[in-house]
């Protein structure tokens, strides 16, 4: 009975923690370049540089820290840094025609969103009817300042 | 030996179910799912951020409809480099996000969804260092990462595999998807985001500061100065949306606490912010 209770017991371990590590399954690098570090702290030691998308094992985690084992060493990242999918690539509202779906109001037909079939200009006319004022120059200017990621992290070594 | 064999196979029998370990129909199926709806992180279907940037884009030319962009490149561009920044570590890696200065004097900072992102000249005005803009734009940058609105106002694609009673299509001209965009502006501008909402970007943004390696106490102090400046401005507040800023306050210094964040010696990036915002 003694002997019963021992191996139901050091199963019962077994088992859990083979569940528990398949639930937090692999992690994935979602941030560029990203430290790994000796320890949980900034101005800490940094082993080795983690590309985008890299899979990770996660073995613990410390605060806002995770400490992870790569090909490339054991160490601590920021928890926002990873993920538990890989990161997707980036979306482009000119690949593909999307249609909207909400429970704001309900409404039997299709309609293909504006931003891609149409044009925002032309969605415009629109806001005018809907008594919404928009800038759809403004908004296009605002885009016209955008900074990659890559860029930032390349500028501000130099700013 | 032998009874003990038997005991260990009945156990293993008894427990896998129980434990729900993964049977190999169900791996099947997944598979299958995952194939069907692209689902990306969080459930979410390419469709479904698409629909996000969308729908985020009009509500970006709804705000600037409202209130101009500050004319400084030099300006936007620095607030550009430093939202990007902070993106390129902890963003959502499928979205572009855009930032902007509006010219407005009133103290405030809104995220629309699919990432475009404004902080006021007046918020700029009261900020005293790179960390302090960091934590307002890390703050913002976690309302998109969140999705907030998305979830609020029930964005996604249309998907004609679930049969989904509760989706109504709606497109760019329809009735439907100006309500939507209206209600986007109300959240924004009148009714706020969920008091959960806000007090959970503040407590990511606080990880991502130091994820970036900030000072996390500049975005505790900016705080206090909003909170002041509200007291003077009664009628140009950024707490028109938010929760008050006391509760905020006390939250933030609670995480701040647990997290042994006070000893922390971040950068503020002073002499930096102070080349590039001048007003």
């Amino acid at each position: 009975m003694k002997n019963t209770l021992v191996l139901f017991f050091l199963l019962s371990t077994f088992l859990i923690y083979q569940y528990a590590s398949a639930q937090s399954g692999p992690r994935y690098v979602k941030g560029l370049s990203v430290s790994l570090l000796a320890e949980p702290k900034n101005g800490s030691t940094v082993v080795n540089k983690l590309e985008r998308g890299a899979a990770v094992t996660q073995e613990t985690e410390q605060g806002f820290w995770a400490k992870i084992v790569t090909p490339q060493g054991t160490g601590w990242v920021p928890k926002l840094t990873l993920s538990a999918s890989p990161p997707a690539a980036q979306e482009s509202l000119m690949d593909k025609k999307v249609d909207i779906s909400s429970n704001a109001r309900k409404r039997a037909s299709n309609f293909t969103s504006a931003g891609s079939a149409r044009g925002l200009n032309e969605s415009k006319a629109d806001f005018d009817k809907a008594n919404l004022k928009a800038d759809f120059a403004a908004l296009k200017k605002m885009e016209s300042f955008y900074v990659s990621p890559q860029k930032a992290l390349r500028l501000l070594g130099a700013m | 030996m032998k009874k003990l064999i038997i005991m260990a196979s009945m156990i293993i029998t008894f427990l896998l179910p129980a434990i729900g370990a993964t049977t190999t129909t169900d791996t099947v199926n997944e598979d299958a799912r995952k194939r069907l709806h692209q689902l990306n992180d969080g459930g979410y279907t390419q469709d479904d951020v698409q629909a996000e940037i969308d729908f985020g884009k009009k509500l970006a030319a709804g705000i600037l409809g409202k209130t101009t962009i500050l004319a400084n490149k030099k300006m936007n561009s620095y607030v550009n480099t430093i939202g990007s920044l902070l993106v390129s570590q902890v963003g959502r890696p499928e979205l572009r996000y855009h930032f902007a200065i509006l010219d407005s004097d009133d103290v405030n900072a809104y995220a629309c969804p699919g990432g475009y992102i404004f902080v006021s000249k007046g918020a700029l005005k009261l900020m005293k260092n790179e960390g302090q803009l960091a934590g307002v734009l890390a703050h913002e940058i976690t309302h998109v990462n969140q999705r907030h609105i998305v979830k609020q106002l029930n964005i996604k694609a249309k998907d004609d595999s679930l049969n989904s009673n509760i989706a109504a299509v709606v497109g760019g001209g329809s009735t439907a998807f100006f309500t939507m965009l209206n209600q986007g502006m109300d959240l924004l501008f009148t009714d706020g985001l969920k008091r959960e909402d806000e007090y959970e970007a503040d407590a990511i943004g606080l990880e991502m500061l130091t994820a970036l390696g900030y000072n996390v106490r500049s975005y505790y102090d900016f705080l206090e100065e909003v909170k002041r400046s509200n007291e003077q401005h009664k009628d140009q507040v950024m707490n028109k949306t938010h929760p008050s800023m006391d509760s905020r306050l006390e939250r933030i210094k609670l995480i701040m606490t647990q997290n042994g964040l006070h000893q922390l010696n971040g950068n503020t990036n002073q002499p930096r912010f102070s080349k590039y915002v001048t007003l």
